[in-house]
C-alpha cells in the first residue's frame, strides 16, 4: 500500500487547514446570523471576498422569514400611518432589530413598502404632490438602497406598478418591472386601457421597452404583483389576471379558479409567495372563516386546493374576532368575522405551514396542519373606518440577506 | 486480513497514522466515501484513510454508530449529538476535515453549527486568533468596512 504523502496537522493547526479551505469555511459561515457576517467581514481580505461572493449568498442558511413588515391602508388605499410595524415570527430570534426609519424618506411626505422579493424591498416615497414619487430598492439588512431613476412620467404614461423581481439563487442582479399605462385613456374612466412595460436591470443599470403595446383592465391590481417563479402576477377581480415572465419577457393571461355562481367579481383575500410556493385565499358570502388555500402548478395547469381552512375553532379563543354590534353588517362585503390573512408561510414540509392573521389587536400564528395557533404580538386597533381598519392590511415578509446591489 | 463469514460484515478502516479499527459494515457506509467504495466493491480490506487520524475515525464511527441505530429516536438522537460536540476546537475542527473526506452530510451540518455558534458575536480580532488568520487590511480599508456596516458593530 503506497503512503499518500497529505497528512492533517494535529491541534492547534487544524484551524489553519479550516481557515485554508473556503468551502469548509463557507460550511460553517454560512450558519452564522447576519450581524455576525457584517462584523467578520473585516477579518480578513479572503473573508470579505469570500461573502461577496453571490455562491455564499446563495447557500446562506437564513433564508428564513424572519418576520414581516406590517403597513395598513385605508379603504380608499392611502395609508393609515406612515409608521411600518414589525411583526417578529421567531421567537428564537429577539434580536433582530429593522428599521424604523430609513434615510431616504427624510424631508418626504409618504413612504411605502411596494413588495418584497427574497429579502429585498421595493419602496417609494412620496412628495407633497402625489405624482412626485421616488423609487429604491432596500436592503433591510445590510441598509443598503438605491434610487431607481428614470421611471416618473415618461411619454405622458402613469406608473401603474414597479415590481421587483430577485431570485438569488439564479442572479445576484435583480431587475425591476413596470407597467405604464396612457394616460388619456386611464382619465376617460375607460375599463381597458392600452399600457406597455419596461424592465430595468440592476446590472446594465439601463431601462429598456418591452414587447409592444397590449390592452390592460383596470380591474386587474397592477399595484400588488406576486414574483414567483420567475414571473410577476397580477390579479384581477373581473376577467383576466396576468403573468409576466421576466427574463423571456411574455406575457400571458395567469389562469384563475372559477368564480361561484352568479359572481363576477373576486374576493382576493390574500396573494403571495412563499418558499417557491404561490398562494391564493378567495372568500364568498358572510361566513368567511372557511376558506380553501390555493397553490398553482408550477406548470401553470391550474390551481388546487393546499389546505382547507375553518377558523371558527380560533373564535373561542378570540371572541373579538367576532361581530360586534352589527359593525360588520354596513356592507355586504365587511366580514362576519374579523380578521386579514397577512401571511400564508410555507414550511419546509406541509407540517411547518401556518398563516399569518391580524385580528382585532393582535397577530396571530395558525398551524394550517395541526390547527395550533399562537400570539405573535399586539397591534393597535384602527377606528377610521369601524371595526375593519385592518382588513387592508398587507404585510411584507422580511428575510435576512447580504445581497449587494 | 479475511473477513469473518458473521451475520454483520466487518469492515477494516486503517487511519493515516496507522491504526486499524474494526467497524460494522451498517455503520461505516453512514460514509458516503466508504460507501461508494463497497458498492463499487473495491473495499479493500483495510480500507485506507490517509486524511483521518485515529483518534478523529474512533470519534466519528462513535456517531455513525449511534446514527445507524435504529431504535435510536430523533429527541435521543438530538440530546446524544448535543453531548457529542461538547469537545475541544481542535477536535472538532478535525470532526470537521473528517466528516468533510469522508463525505457525512449529518455530521458535517452539526460540528459546523457547533463552530458556528462558537464563534457567532465574537470580535473580528478574536475570529483571527482562533483561525490564525493574518490582518491583511490597511487600517484604512478597515475603517470603511466598518463604517460601512456600522450598525452590526453597535
Amino acid at each position: 500500500m503506497t503512503e499518500t504523502v497529505e497528512t492533517v496537522p494535529r491541534t492547534p493547526t487544524s484551524a489553519d487547514v479550516i481557515a485554508g479551505n473556503d468551502d469548509l469555511l463557507t460550511e460553517i459561515l454560512r450558519r452564522l446570523p447576519v450581524k455576525s457576517l457584517l462584523k467578520f467581514k473585516s477579518v480578513s481580505k479572503n473573508w470579505l471576498s469570500l461573502f461577496s461572493n453571490p455562491h455564499f449568498s446563495r447557500h446562506q442558511n437564513s433564508n428564513s422569514i424572519a418576520g414581516l413588515f406590517l403597513q395598513r391602508h385605508t379603504l380608499l388605499g392611502g395609508l393609515v400611518s406612515p409608521k411600518i410595524e414589525f411583526v417578529p415570527l421567531d421567537d428564537d430570534k429577539p434580536d433582530i432589530t429593522p428599521f424604523t426609519s430609513l434615510p431616504f424618506v427624510k424631508g418626504r411626505a409618504g413612504f411605502r413598502i411596494l413588495q418584497s422579493s427574497n429579502g429585498l424591498l421595493c419602496c417609494c416615497t412620496c412628495g407633497v404632490n402625489p405624482n412626485d414619487c421616488r423609487y429604491y430598492i432596500y436592503n433591510p439588512t445590510t441598509r443598503q438602497y438605491t434610487r431607481i431613476w428614470d421611471l416618473g412620467r415618461a411619454n405622458s404614461s402613469i406608473v401603474l406598478s414597479v415590481n421587483l423581481a430577485f431570485d438569488p439563487s439564479k442572479s445576484p442582479h435583480y431587475k425591476v418591472v413596470s407597467v405604464l399605462g396612457f394616460d388619456k385613456w386611464i382619465d376617460y374612466g375607460m375599463m381597458d386601457f392600452d399600457s406597455h412595460i419596461r424592465i430595468y436591470s440592476s446590472e446594465t443599470r439601463l431601462w429598456r421597452v418591452s414587447g409592444s403595446v397590449f390592452s390592460a383592465s383596470k380591474s386587474i391590481h397592477f399595484d400588488k404583483g406576486v414574483f414567483w417563479n420567475g414571473a410577476i402576477h397580477w390579479v384581477g377581480d373581473q376577467g383576466t389576471s396576468l403573468c409576466f415572465d421576466v427574463d423571456q419577457e411574455r406575457l400571458r393571461e395567469l389562469p384563475m379558479p372559477p368564480l361561484p355562481d352568479g359572481l363576477f367579481e373576486r374576493e382576493v383575500r390574500y396573494f403571495g409567495e412563499s418558499q417557491d410556493h404561490l398562494h391564493l385565499v378567495e372568500t364568498y358570502g358572510p361566513r368567511t372563516a372557511q376558506f380553501n388555500v390555493y397553490e398553482m402548478e408550477r406548470d401553470y395547469s391550474g390551481w388546487f386546493v393546499k389546505y382547507c381552512v375553518d377558523l371558527d375553532t380560533l373564535t373561542t379563543a378570540f371572541p373579538e374576532m367576532m361581530a360586534r354590534n352589527g359593525n360588520y353588517f354596513n356592507s355586504p362585503h365587511w366580514d362576519f368575522y374579523g380578521f386579514a390573512v397577512l401571511c400564508i408561510l410555507q414550511g419546509e414540509t406541509d407540517e411547518g405551514s401556518f398563516l399569518v392573521l391580524h385580528i382585532p389587536g393582535k397577530t396571530i400564528r395558525y398551524n394550517l396542519k395541526d390547527k395550533t395557533y399562537k400570539k405573535l404580538g399586539d397591534v393597535e386597533d384602527i377606528n377610521n373606518e369601524g371595526f375593519l381598519g385592518f382588513r387592508h392590511s398587507k404585510a411584507y415578509q422580511y428575510m435576512e440577506s447580504l445581497s449587494r446591489f | 486480513m479475511s473477513l469473518s463469514p458473521s451475520t454483520s460484515k466487518m469492515l477494516s478502516l486503517k487511519s493515516s497514522d496507522g491504526k486499524v479499527l474494526e467497524v460494522e459494515e451498517h455503520v461505516a457506509v453512514l460514509c458516503e466515501t466508504i460507501k461508494s467504495l463497497v458498492e463499487d466493491g473495491c473495499a479493500d480490506s483495510p480500507i485506507p484513510l490517509a486524511n483521518v487520524d485515529g483518534a478523529t475515525l474512533g470519534n466519528v464511527m462513535e456517531w455513525c454508530k449511534k446514527h445507524a441505530d435504529q431504535k435510536a429516536s430523533a429527541d435521543d438522537l438530538e440530546d446524544w449529538d448535543a453531548e457529542f460536540v461538547e469537545r475541544d476546537q481542535g477536535e472538532l475542527y478535525h470532526l470537521i476535515m473528517a466528516a468533510n473526506y469522508l463525505n457525512i452530510k449529518g455530521l458535517l451540518d452539526l460540528i459546523c453549527q457547533k463552530v458556528a455558534d462558537m464563534i457567532k458575536g465574537k470580535h473580528p480580532e478574536k475570529i483571527r486568533e482562533i483561525f490564525n488568520i493574518e490582518n491583511d487590511f490597511t487600517p484604512e480599508q478597515q475603517e470603511q468596512i466598518r463604517k460601512d456596516n456600522s450598525w452590526a458593530f453597535e
